[in-house]
């Protein structure tokens, strides 16, 4: 192997790379943290973090952002919460279907009234926070008991989390759509250049509509994991997920300028994000400074995962 | 007319609310109402005015509520103040302001020269500042006990305190530099079309880290600002700074894409925002729902403000 | 005579790919110099080696004998080199004062500070130059294609204040998007700075080659291949020189026995665009090939759009084999059966940063593949390489980035996204040989007749007027929006130029 294919390797697989890195060093500070069992509890509690980190990575790949998610996935576990008793497991159903559409709805806006993705998922989150609130008088929601949709997912099988085998179908199942599909080649050559793509005959208010059904889905599908472990839900309960599931999505490598990245990577990506978390947590850094390490861990993660050979201006 | 709604759609939108707003409520057409809005517009203009020309270049600047909070905090221990014991006087505000721009510069280099997309990089900014801001905070809350800082929040000439006027001030000097300056016209350029700058020979990095400079150092006069308002150093001052602000700059018409919007328009978009927060109390409405309307209209005001602009071929994102 | 500017050994590698192969080249004082070779040839690489824009791996550059490195456009600026882009490099939210001045040294502004009454002077000097009566502050939003055009020329033409010694003046490919008039008036100008300017000038038409130059320099593959004085050439001669066979162009004009069909496939009756185009009515028949021309602005390419779904107002009819054709977007248009090659390559034509292959397939791939909307790469692949062996695409390979094509190189990726399908009824193309070298052209003829004859309906907006009454069964002459003139029977007999040009102005 030559110097050059040696870094090629590293430019392509940057992301997995980091994480061997990450585990490494992790597991040396505190071995504990390779025992299966620390591995499983922290993969189930991220389950929803990684959901909507899987999800997410659609828009992104179109060069758009739903910033909604956080909020989507917060009124939808409040949402399957109310709706529990009188539906049982079909809550879970309706609400993630239900947001699905809702998100459709969002990225078919986008092109009809030609508003930016950032200002309607920015008006959405509004909305969706509002009416969490509302349906809630601000109060916490308790679920239905003995509910099996719920209980299956905030248990295990074969002793690993059910939640997260369910994220990593649906991360299998994306990853797909995007390479075997028409529809994938349309995402990808539509963060490339929106407008030739249109002009070849592509339906971009589709496929726009597509990519925020399916961040809006599976940030629901995060909300319903949420009440799956905590069996309570409040109209704020995912609010702090946004920014980490953006962070993620980066981390992975995908372009916020579109056309590069994947959901495997995404996934990689929120891996790194978290790990780096408990390392910074188990550095036995004081509290305060452990924002300040984090920070910079993560920029500097960035930097060595992003294919920047792909990547054309950077802005 | 037609061309009127085409140029000036986001000032109609503004008219319209306060129309709107003065008829189904007494209290919001009165001057005392008027200047509340303007004393809760005043530092989220500021804020405005730095992040317009970070997004006329087409960046993004993730790190305002960090960089505000923690200016927030070095203000706060290094004037007197209840805690500490260091008091550089006025010196605090040229020194958190020289904070604000290295801030605001390291992002831009960052990204420069790393050459990562600046919403990450200043994600990363927001949490190494606000981890920062932790790390400097005392064992107890600071007041201030600088009055001459105080007195801005506190002394009013003409019913609006000293953050008005100082405010108004600043959007004068914007403007002006948005107009006349090489760096103004430069940052619109950007905006639109940085390869044919790059290949001119401009020197779009310097108007990049100046942009960012510029921006951090706008974050740190609110974060002194804040201090003034609420009279203590808080880690958590400047939370809830970035989202009114970034929407407030694309209600105005200043498009993320870049190259397009402006000084003016961002501060209309913010007067928006705040009218209908306000407006929105006036007339009753549940609090709860308070965010719901917000969006919607957040929504219908952009959608109703560029709907001229419809084209087939047009890149929206 | 001295030399004003020289390159000697100059290469320049991109990857694997040699764009500049040991290329020398001398400049004289006053003289033009006429830069020809196939698309991909190395033109634009030497401009911009010329122009500061790319350093050479290996090889030195004399201005005025002595060596010198141009390691920007501001380095070459001052040394008196400016170059005018094959593409269009005006920054539109900035006033045309501002762009006239953008690429040289600052000494409008004080501190930073605009000094606007002097910018203001300056440009309107400037803009004198190329009798263009405009206000140096209008944005250049607010101009025309032509305006811009010449603005472009005034920006490189501010050198002769600037600059005390000799110019070089680099035009690549600059009447690819002018009219006639237009031209003529570049030539003048070019004339005009001569005696204190060297001129290199790219451009795909021999014609042109021949009027302007002095000299003719051509590239082949990288290399330069002849040199010779104007007197020592003939078109044929340099076709042969740079494509390597004898000039098939003169076949080209063997009337096509075209079998056109009965039934219409295209009708339109009475559509208008406000602002654009006026009560037009024409019929396009499958096997036919329809000529549209008309100066820019005449809205020719308009029709096209329109047809296509891209127009947003507009009204009338339009048939689509006898019935309604209701598309209202471009996806629409697609399903009929309906392509479109813009004439905006970068923006609309091309899908940036992705690969050949990706454009190609991004519009009939999935009727390659496994159904359920699910693609199958391998078999693309096949036929893909197909179509770039067919139409002579210059690439490494089909996984090549796009952007890093040349621009006739590109152009023909566009195209061949088109013929990729199976359902195309009516293809039409806007400017479809913009850029492309004679061989191309030719090449592109070869295809866009054997297209017709397999009953597809073509409909055209030539870049000349030789092209279009080269390819056409009939032709439409196009003036202020409005049909101005419809000649049937083109290829039996031949209207004269004179007789389109009256029709067109
Ligand atoms: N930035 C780049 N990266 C990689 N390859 C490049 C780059 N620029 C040019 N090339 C390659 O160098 C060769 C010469 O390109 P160049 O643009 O000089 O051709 P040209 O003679 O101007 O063609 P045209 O007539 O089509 O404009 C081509 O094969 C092209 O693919
Ligand atoms: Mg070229």
């Amino acid at each position: 192997m030559t110097k050059d294919t040696i870094l090629m390797f590293l430019r392509r697989n940057g992301a997995l790379v980091v994480l061997a890195i990450i585990l490494t060093a992790v597991s040396t500070a505190a071995p504990g943290i390779l025992r299966w069992r620390a591995i499983n509890s922290l993969l189930q509690d991220n389950a929803p973090l990684l959901i909507m980190i899987v999800g997410a990575t659609l828009p992104i790949l179109l060069g758009c952002l739903d910033l909604s998610i956080a909020a989507m996935a917060s009124l939808a576990a409040v949402m399957a919460a109310m709706l529990s008793p009188a539906l049982g497991s079909a809550s879970a159903y309706v609400v993630v279907a239900g947001a699905a559409m809702i998100g459709g709805l969002q990225g078919w806006m986008i092109g009809r009234l030609q508003v930016p993705s950032f200002v309607i998922s920015l008006g959405a989150l509004g909305i969706f926070k509002g009416i969490g609130m509302y349906l809630t008088a601000a109060d916490m929601v308790g679920i239905a008991p003995g509910i099996s949709v719920y209980e299956t997912l905030g248990s295990r099988s074969f002793g690993i989390s059910n939640a997260f085998i369910l994220v990593l179908i649906v991360a299998w199942l994306f990853t797909l759509m995007l390479k075997l599909s028409n529809l994938g080649r349309n995402i990808y050559a539509f963060g490339a250049n929106e407008i030739a793509v249109y002009i070849s005959g592509v339906r971009r208010d589709m496929v726009r509509a597509f990519a925020f059904a399916a961040s809006s889905g599976c940030a629901a599908l995060g909300g319903v994991m949420m009440i799956s472990q905590t069996m309570f839900a409040s109209a704020t309960v995912a609010n702090s997920l946004l920014l980490p599931a953006l962070v993620g999505v980066v981390v992975g490598g995908t372009a916020i300028s579109g056309g590069v990245g994947g959901v495997l990577s995404s996934l990689i990506g929120g891996l790194i994000a978290i790990l780096i978390r408990v390392g910074v947590t188990i550095s036995g850094l004081p509290p305060e400074s452990q924002d300040v390490a984090f920070g910079i861990t993560i920029l500097i993660a960035v930097a060595l995962t992003t294919d920047r050979a792909k990547i054309g201006l950077v802005k | 007319m037609s061309n009127l709604i085409k140029s000036q759609g986001p000032l109609l939108a503004l008219t319209g609310l306060v129309v709107i707003f003065s008829v189904f409520s007494e209290s919001f057409a009165s001057m005392a109402n008027f200047a509340a809005v303007l004393e809760a517009a005043a530092i989220p203009a500021i804020v405005a005015i730095g992040l317009t020309y970070v997004l006329m270049q087409a960046s993004i600047d993730l790190s305002v509520e960090g960089v505000a909070s923690l200016a927030n905090i070095i203000l706060s221990i290094t004037v007197a103040n209840s805690v500490t014991t260091t008091d550089i006087g006025l010196w605090a505000i040229p020194l958190v302001l020289c904070a604000g721009l290295l801030v605001g510069a390291t992002s831009a280099a960052v990204s420069i020269y790393v050459r990562m997309p600046s919403l990450i990089v200043t994600l990363g900014m927001w949490l190494t500042t606000v981890g920062m801001a932790a790390l400097l905070f005392p064992d107890r809350l600071p007041q201030l006990l600088e009055t001459r800082i105080t007195q801005l929040a506190i002394d009013k000439q003409f019913g609006l305190s000293w953050i008005v006027y100082l405010t108004l001030a600043l959007i004068l000097v914007a403007l002006w530099v948005e107009k006349y300056t090489r760096f103004g016209r430069m940052s619109r350029a950007i905006g639109e079309n940085e390869p044919v700058l790059i290949m001119s020979g401009i020197k779009v990095n310097r108007h990049k880290i100046a942009a960012f400079a510029l921006a951090g150092g706008c974050y740190a006069l609110a974060g002194i600002l804040l201090g003034a308002r609420i009279g203590v150093g808080n880690t958590q001052s400047g939370v809830g700074l970035l989202f009114p602000a970034i929407a407030a700059c694309v209600l105005g018409g200043t498009l993320l894409s870049g190259g397009q919007g402006g000084i003016r328009q961002s501060m209309i978009g913010v007067l928006i925002l705040v009218s209908l927060r306000n407006g929105l109390i006036q007339i009753g409405v549940d609090p709860l729902l308070q965010s719901a309307l917000e969006g919607a209209v957040i929504i219908i005001a952009v959608a109703g403000s560029t709907w001229h602009l419809r084209r087939k071929v047009r890149v929206i994102k | 005579m001295t030399t004003a500017f020289s390159l000697e050994g100059i290469t320049k590698r991109f990857g694997e790919v040699t764009a500049l192969d040991n290329v020398s080249l001398t400049l004289n004082e006053g003289e033009v110099l006429g830069l020809i070779g196939q698309n991909g040839s190395g033109k634009s690489t030497i401009m911009k080696v010329m122009a500061g824009l790319h350093r050479p791996d290996t090889g030195i550059i004399r201005v005025g004998g002595k060596v010198v490195q141009l390691r920007s456009p501001l380095e070459a600026a001052q040394a008196g080199i400016g170059l005018v882009h094959q593409e269009q490099s005006l920054i539109t939210s900035l006033t045309v004062a501002e762009n006239l001045f953008l690429d040289k040294p600052a000494t409008s502004t004080r501190l930073g500070v605009y000094r606007w009454a002097k910018l203001r002077d300056r440009a309107k000097h400037q803009l004198e130059k190329v009798e263009l009566d405009i206000d140096p502050f209008t944005s250049v939003s607010e101009l025309s294609f032509g305006q811009r055009q010449m603005v472009e020329l005034a920006k490189v033409l501010s050198l002769e204040e600037l600059v005390h010694g000799h110019l070089v003046i680099l035009f690549d490919e600059p009447t690819a998007v002018l009219n006639p008039p237009e031209i003529q008036s570049l030539f003048s100008q070019i004339r005009r700075i001569k005696h204190r300017s060297s001129v290199v000038f790219v451009s795909h038409r021999m014609d042109e080659i021949l009027d302007i130059s002095d000299r003719v320099y051509v590239m082949s593959d990288g290399r330069n291949v002849a040199d010779r004085d104007k007197e020592n050439v003939n078109v044929d001669e340099l076709y042969e020189l740079m494509v390597g066979k004898q000039r098939v162009n003169r076949e080209d004009r063997k009337p096509r026995n075209a079998q056109i069909g009965a039934e219409p496939a295209l009708t339109l009756k009475n559509v208008t665009v406000p602002g654009e185009i006026e009560g037009i009515s024409l019929t396009l028949a499958p096997g036919e090939i329809l000529g549209l021309i008309g100066v820019q602005g005449s809205g020719a390419e308009t029709i096209l759009r329109t047809v296509f779904g891209l127009s947003d107002r507009w009204s009338g009819e339009i048939d689509y084999f006898g019935m309604p054709l209701n598309v209202d977007s471009p996806p629409q248009a697609v399903d009929k059966g309906i392509g479109y090659l813009p004439a905006e390559r970068k923006t609309e034509g091309m899908i940036r940063n992705t690969t050949v292959s990706e454009n190609v397939a991004i519009t009939y791939g999935w009727q390659h593949g496994h159904g359920a909307g699910l693609i199958s790469r391998a078999r693309e692949r096949g036929l893909i390489h197909n179509w770039v062996t067919k139409l002579g695409i210059k690439t490494p390979s089909i996984g090549q980035r796009i952007d890093t094509l040349s621009g006739g190189n590109q152009q023909k990726v566009v195209l061949s996204k088109w013929l990729f399908g199976k359902t195309l009824k009516v293809l039409m193309l806007d400017h479809p040989t913009r850029g492309l070298d004679p061989g191309a052209r030719s090449d592109l003829f070869g295809v866009i007749r054997e297209l017709a004859d397999q009953g597809l309906a073509i409909l055209l907006v030539g870049d000349t007027l030789d092209e279009v009454l080269t390819l056409s069964d009939a032709i439409i002459v196009m003036k202020d929006g409005r049909v101005s003139a419809r000649i049937e029977g083109v290829q039996a007999t031949p209207p004269s130029e004179e007789e389109l040009v009256k029709a067109m102005v």
